[in-house]
Formats: C-alpha cells, sequence, structure tokens
C-alpha cells in the first residue's frame, strides 16, 4: 500500500513536465532593454510619417474638394445669369409690386436690376447654355413671377421655371437664393 | 524571476479575481483612452511576462518573442480607442498576441534556429526534476537542457491550435472558459485540442513519463 502510494508520487505526468515551461522566463537585464526598444517604437508609430499612398490619397481627396467648391461657384454662377428672365417680369410687375413693398424689399429689387443690367441677355445666356449642354432636351418656355405676398411672406420663395420637358422622365433641381426671395426651379 | 511557487500556481486562477482584474484594467484602459498615453506602461507591466511567455512558447524562439510581443503592445495601444471594454483587457490582448504570432508562423516557412531561455536554477531543485532525475539516473545539468530541448521540439512538433491550446492552459494557467473566450472557440472545443495534443506530448516525451 504504502509502495504504491510512494510510486505515485514519484510518478511524472505531461502536465508536469510542462509546468516546467514556466520556469523559462527572461531576467531583469531582458526587460530593462525590452522596456527601452517598446518605448522607442512606440514613440515612432505615435509620430511617424503617413506611408505614401495615404499621403497622395490625401492629396487626391483635396484636389476632390477644392473641385467641388469650384464646381458650386460656377454653378451658382450659371444660375445668377438665369435671373434676367426673373428680372423682366419683375419690372412687369414692378409697379403694382412697389405699392406694397417695404424699403428693404425695393432694395432687393435695385440690387437684382442692377445684376440683371450688367448680365448678358437671355438669348445670349440661353444660347451659352445651349453650347455647354447634352442636346437631349428642349427648352420650351421661360416663365416667372414674383408676387407682394412672397415678399411679404418674408421672401418665401416664388418659383421660376426655365425649361421643361416630360417632367415624369426629368428630374427638377430647384435651387433658393437665400436673402433674395427668390427660388429657381430648373426642369429638364 | 520565478520561483518554484510559481511553476505550480497558475495565473488567472479564478474567475471572480479575473473579474476584479477586468475591472482594474478597465480603469487603466479608460485612462489611456481619455488621453493619458502614460497609464498604458501600467498594463505593458502587468501583462508583458505572460504575453511573452504565451510567444515564447509558441515560437521557441527568444528574439522573435521578444520582437511579437512589443509589437502586440503596439497593436493595443493603437487599438486601443476601440476598445469597449466587452471582453476583459487580457482576453484582448492575449487574442491580438495568439493572432499576431499565428500570422508570424503562416510566413515563416521555414524552422528557424531555436533559441531558448534558461530555465531558472530554483525550479531545476524542484521536485519534478528530483524524481526525473531519479527514474532517468541521470545528471541533474543534462537533464534540465535535454529535457528544455524534448519539450520545445514537442511543442513545435504540435500544430499552432493544439499548441496554443496547450499553452494557455498548462503553461498559463488558463481555464477552459477563458481559453475558448481567447481562441473564439467552445468550452468544448478547447476540451478537445487538449486532449489530442496531450496525447501527441504524451507520446513524444514518453522517456521522460513515468
Amino acid at each position: 500500500m504504502a509502495d504504491t502510494k510512494n510510486s505515485h508520487e514519484k510518478e511524472v505526468k505531461v502536465e508536469d513536465l510542462l509546468r516546467l515551461k514556466r520556469a523559462e522566463r527572461p531576467g531583469e537585464v531582458f526587460w530593462n532593454t525590452f522596456d527601452r526598444e517598446l518605448h522607442q517604437r512606440m514613440l515612432q508609430t505615435l509620430v511617424k510619417k503617413d506611408p505614401w499612398y495615404v499621403q497622395v490619397l490625401r492629396g487626391v481627396s483635396g484636389r476632390i474638394a477644392q473641385t467641388a467648391a469650384v464646381g458650386a461657384a460656377a454653378a451658382f454662377l450659371a444660375l445668377m445669369v438665369m435671373r434676367p428672365a426673373l428680372v423682366d417680369s419683375t419690372r412687369a410687375n414692378g409697379a403694382n409690386g412697389a405699392n406694397g413693398a417695404n424699403g428693404a424689399n425695393l432694395a432687393l429689387q435695385k440690387n437684382a436690376l442692377d445684376l440683371v443690367n450688367s448680365a448678358p441677355s437671355v438669348d445670349a445666356a440661353m444660347s451659352d447654355l445651349g453650347s455647354n449642354l447634352i442636346p437631349d432636351y428642349q427648352i420650351e418656355a421661360i416663365s416667372g413671377s414674383i408676387t407682394d405676398s412672397g415678399y411679404a411672406n418674408e421672401y418665401s420663395p416664388d418659383s421660376f421655371e426655365v425649361a421643361s420637358y416630360d417632367r415624369d422622365v426629368y428630374a427638377m433641381d430647384s435651387v433658393s437664393l437665400a436673402g433674395t426671395g427668390l427660388a429657381i426651379t430648373l426642369v429638364y | 524571476m520565478a520561483n518554484s511557487g510559481s511553476v505550480t500556481k497558475p495565473i488567472f486562477p479564478a474567475q471572480e479575481k479575473t473579474l476584479t482584474e477586468r475591472d482594474l484594467d478597465w480603469a487603466v484602459v479608460r485612462k489611456v483612452q481619455a488621453g493619458n498615453v502614460g497609464a498604458f506602461d501600467q498594463l505593458v507591466q502587468k501583462y508583458r511576462e505572460h504575453i511573452f511567455s504565451v510567444i515564447y512558447n509558441m515560437t521557441s524562439n527568444r528574439e522573435d518573442a521578444s520582437d511579437l510581443t512589443q509589437e502586440t503592445f503596439i497593436k493595443a495601444f493603437q487599438a486601443i480607442a476601440r476598445f469597449r471594454g466587452k471582453s476583459s483587457f487580457f482576453t484582448w490582448i492575449y487574442r491580438i498576441a495568439i493572432n499576431h504570432t499565428m500570422t508570424f508562423l503562416k510566413k515563416r516557412n521555414r524552422r528557424r534556429f531555436i533559441s531558448y531561455e534558461k530555465i531558472d536554477e530554483e525550479v531545476s531543485n524542484s521536485e519534478i526534476f528530483e524524481r526525473l532525475t531519479a527514474n532517468n539516473r541521470s545528471e541533474k545539468g543534462v537533464l534540465v537542457s535535454e529535457l528544455q530541448e524534448k519539450l520545445n521540439d514537442a511543442l513545435q512538433k504540435l500544430s499552432p491550435k493544439h499548441r496554443t491550446v496547450v499553452i494557455l492552459h498548462e503553461i498559463e494557467g488558463l481555464e477552459h472558459a477563458q481559453i475558448a473566450e481567447i481562441t473564439k472557440t467552445s468550452s468544448g472545443t478547447v476540451r478537445s485540442r487538449l486532449h489530442y495534443a496531450k496525447q501527441q506530448l504524451q507520446s513524444y516525451l514518453q522517456d521522460y513519463i513515468t
């Protein structure tokens, strides 16, 4: 009985051998070097310059943003060119509108007229548009209206239809010009 | 330095202790996430030996283990802002270490020169070595280096998945559930891999097993 117990005590199992590996640990000198190297590498990652492809991507995305901004400005200017048609109708209704409008509205209209006078004619604008756009639609009519009530309602937008062609198929874009009390709807 | 006591003592023996450790680690992680980069050093100091041990036993190479351990901490540091505490920090860092080592082992297509750590002298005087010396009738110094080589060889013969489970359970002292969480498998799979791996090791190391 005692021999059996003794032999069990002397048994060596796989687990016993594997646990010896817990003792395979490096000393203090190793850890000092390890800490120093790790800190250096961590600092390097903190101040590391981005790889070339990230820099290129960043440059390209910057260019895209720049191009988009220029495009938006161009689109805005193109819309401003459309304004003569609006101002023509403003002139037609000018007498009635002036009666009810306050001083601010008058100044606003004067500004619009000034802009229109300095802008090219409707025909010239439309011919410019024609040369730049894909000729798969036709401008049928230009209409515009500004009512007194429109301005009275804190410059609520009026619609300004530049062109229309098969509304079910083509999309409609609207642009409102903040502060001017104008809204332009493009149907194409 | 390890002593003879640490040879048989598991590193994370009970779930309750792990939960406490988890809370402590989470508090440090929050500090790092809040911008206290220096607090990360506390986590490095706490886990570097465990992570090194796992990687060293996976690779059987001291220099590779050192590099991979450093890279593990750098990866953890870079990703710590995304750590949400769904698992404990120790599970997370062990997972990073194991995945990183697995990728390294796949890339390392040929066996490299193996460099071992020295087994601590106190351990070579331990009871197990006394028993081994008695059974093998070899000189203790010879036995220590011979056994170390055989053990590392045997571990390297296992597949990385089986090796991982053996290292985490038998050397790091983790429980089946903890290993399952780290390796993203079930406890059943862990048990099965452990059983198979031990059988394999038993046949490789039969000269030392009585």
